[in-house]
């Protein structure tokens, strides 16, 4: 047996013999001064047929050395594709000329977007009602049906009603990536605003250390961050229970300890929070520093001249004026942490508690999807996420818009 | 020192159009919070490479529990430099060459449909940027089951090509170019068409290099985020050889749970050295992401 992977090649064949196809017979076409996005389709088409015919055939021609015939046969869509570009015979069209560019760009862009972009799209809302595992078989479209049932909505009633053990974890995600949204929003407000603003009325040479400086965490990895952030957190050795003890406060198991509660918030909630802005804060920090810079100094010199102070200032000039800016870096907080998953996965693993107390969502969807190879319910879960997050944006959006307009 | 700080103070109040912290007490306090700010920022990075530096006997004795070593000690770096299952070496050039790829792909293609959707007009032209556009929208934990499940068909899991084949095109890359893009006027291409050059030409030739600058910029993001890249990569690469560096992190740290110096100089080695390019770029990077509003 040959050690190549024939439901591959096909797919190589399919790909490659396709992009090239739509990529260059539009030149050809213009270069002959036929219409190019008439060319770009035909090269689609011919490639593809070309592609699987003469894949195949070099395939079997090469039979004694597999490795060799494996990549020619990459190739098997330039030999239709070649006869198709000598052969096309010329006509003469001045109409068109230059036209070739675009049909042979915007068609393999389609291309890309309507194979690797469209189509996982679709497949996702479709995994969500069906209870599917890549391991089965299952039926012959996309492995779907057979001994992957089609289950319906029967997910997302689940989900509703919290019956069983999947449910009950899935509802305790959703409510832990919802508060830590709702920490994390504010919080970084509070903290990149009023920085921000300090930062831009430091002295120049200062302004561009500080904003060095404070964007660092921003580039580091969030695994390293989750990792150093682990071990000032760490019960014995952390650096955060070490100046407990030198002040005499009780040493507090912040990672582990399922009890422990700061204003009612689980510790490692509140572990993994300070962790996050930690990391994210420079990023809006940043976007700020660059909306104060647009804001033009008469306007807060007239504010001063009418004898406003500094904090008047800022709440009746410098905040509204931030408006936008707030709206855009509140819209991307709430998507990103939403989406947060790196730093708890190193961090807590969704500890600690029986269902875990920083489990989030996106840990629920990669544990169900990739641990447990359950991709139906782990898709439904990624839909309901996808709602949410649209459904946050969206209110923010109008929330802050029709303040903005008065 | 009073004096001094009421002659400024006398100063600002000459001046009515003075910034808003412009007198003595409220800019030392703004220096004070600054710099405090800083500490905090600052303090897990020095911790981390102090630990990094201590033994394990040390770091475990509550006795010697401080925040600065009691005796430098390299005996985590020889640990980690001479273990044979850590080739940092290959995991380094793991993660330069997924990186890369995806600064090569990415800018290409942005710079490329950024100039077709900023000079061109073509049917369907609305549909296909709100397309794009939209997608930035959807959470790639939706798109990522089915993404791996495309991989599998395409026997491409375990294989760097797979993390690459999903990120040909981005959208804010096109989004971003396509402003700087429609910068570029008219009469230029107009001319190079006159002169008989092709559209490739005019884009290889014209284009690119008026966009260089936006261009690398946008290419020191894709960089950095592609090399900090955790979940996918963690989904695609199962086989530890083609592991890229975050994964490779956790997975160390894994296998030496009790042995906490050890881990915070795996930090050190993985995590710092993308820390020093940033440093040296700052400038650049902290503008891009000013200027495109891009997330890492």
């Amino acid at each position: 047996m040959p050690d190549y992977n024939l439901d591959a090649l096909i797919l190589y064949w399919l790909m490659i013999s396709a992009f090239v196809g739509c990529a260059v017979t539009p030149l050809v076409y213009d270069r002959k001064g036929r219409n190019p996005w008439r060319g770009a389709a035909i090269g689609l088409v011919v490639g593809i047929a070309s592609g699987q015919v003469f894949g195949r055939l070099i395939l079997m021609l090469l039979d004694s050395v597999p490795s060799l015939a494996t990549w020619v046969s990459l190739l098997g869509g330039l030999i239709g594709l070649v006869a198709l570009w000598l052969l096309v015979p010329a006509v003469q069209n001045e109409g068109l000329k230059h036209r070739g560019f675009v049909a042979g760009t915007v068609t393999p862009m389609v291309f890309y977007l309507a194979t690797l972009s469209v189509f996982p799209l679709l497949w996702a809302f479709a995994l969500a009602f069906f209870d599917y595992s890549p391991r089965r078989v299952g039926g012959p479209i996309l492995g779907l049906g057979g001994d992957n049932p089609f289950v319906g909505l029967q997910y997302f009633e689940l989900m509703l009603s919290g019956a069983g053990r999947d449910a009950r974890i899935f509802q305790n995600s959703l409510a832990n990536t919802l508060l830590f949204t709702a920490l994390v929003l504010p919080l970084n407000m509070l903290i990149t605003i009023p920085l921000a603003v300090m930062i831009e009325s430091a002295h120049n040479v200062l302004r561009a250390i500080f904003r060095t400086i404070y964007f660092l965490p921003v580039v580091t990895s969030s695994v390293g961050v989750a990792v150093m952030w682990g071990y000032i957190f760490n019960t014995q050795y952390g650096l955060l229970n070490n100046g407990l003890r030198t002040v005499g406060i009780t040493p507090v198991a912040w990672l582990q300890d399922p009890a422990a509660t700061i204003l009612g918030i689980p510790t490692a909630m509140v572990a993994v929070v300070i962790a996050y802005l930690w990391q994210d804060f420079g990023y809006n920090l940043v976007i700020f520093i660059a909306a104060l810079q647009g804001i033009p100094d008469s306007l807060k010199d007239a504010a001063k001249v009418d004898g406003a102070s500094p904090m008047q200032v800022f709440l009746y000039v410098t905040l509204p004026l931030l408006r936008p800016t707030i709206l855009v870096t509140s819209v991307l907080t709430v998507i990103s942490s939403f989406q947060v998953f790196d730093l708890i996965q190193v961090m807590t693993a969704g500890g600690p508690g029986r269902i875990g107390q920083t489990r989030v969502l996106v840990l629920d969807i990669y544990e169900n999807a990739f641990r447990f190879e359950r991709m139906g319910w782990a898709a439904a879960i990624a839909v309901v996420m996808f709602i949410f997050v649209a459904v946050l944006t969206l209110i923010q959006t109008r929330v802050l818009r029709t303040n903005w307009e008065y | 020192m009073a004096q001094q700080a009421a002659s400024l103070a006398a100063d600002t109040t000459a001046q009515t159009a003075a910034p808003a912290w412009n007198n003595a007490p409220r800019r030392i306090g703004l220096y004070v919070l600054l710099f405090a700010g800083c500490i905090i920022t600052l303090v897990p990075f020095i911790w981390t490479i102090l630990a990094s530096f201590k033994t394990h006997a040390e770091i475990i004795n509550p006795a010697t529990q401080t925040f600065f070593p009691n005796e430098f000690s390299f005996e985590n770096y020889q640990t980690i430099l001479n273990d044979p299952t850590l080739p940092l070496g290959r995991f380094y050039l793991n993660s330069t060459y997924i990186a890369v790829s995806n600064v090569i792909t990415q800018t290409f293609t942005s710079a490329l449909f950024g100039y077709v959707f900023a000079k061109f007009n073509f049917r369907f032209k609305r549909v296909l940027f709100w397309y794009i556009i939209s997608t930035m929208m959807i959470p790639f934990q939706l798109t990522m089951i089915p993404s791996y499940l495309i991989l599998l068909k395409f026997n491409l899991t375990d294989n760097l090509l797979g993390l690459v084949a999903f990120s040909w095109f981005s959208a804010f890359g096109i989004f971003l170019m396509r402003q700087f893009m429609s910068t570029i006027p008219d009469e230029l291409l107009d001319a190079a068409r006159v002169d008989g050059a092709n559209e490739w030409q005019i884009f290889l030739r014209i284009v690119l290099p008026q966009t260089l600058a936006a261009l690398a910029t946008y290419g020191v993001l894709v960089f950095i985020s592609n090399w900090n890249a955790y979940l996918w990569p963690l989904i695609v690469l199962r086989d530890v050889d083609v592991r890229t560096l975050p994964i490779i992190l956790t997975w160390y740290n894994d296998r030496h749970t009790a042995n906490l110096g050890l881990q915070m100089a795996a930090s050190v080695l993985i995590v710092m050295p993308i820390l020093l390019v940033y440093i040296v770029m700052n400038r650049w990077v902290v503008r891009g992401f000013a200027l495109t509003g891009l997330k890492g």
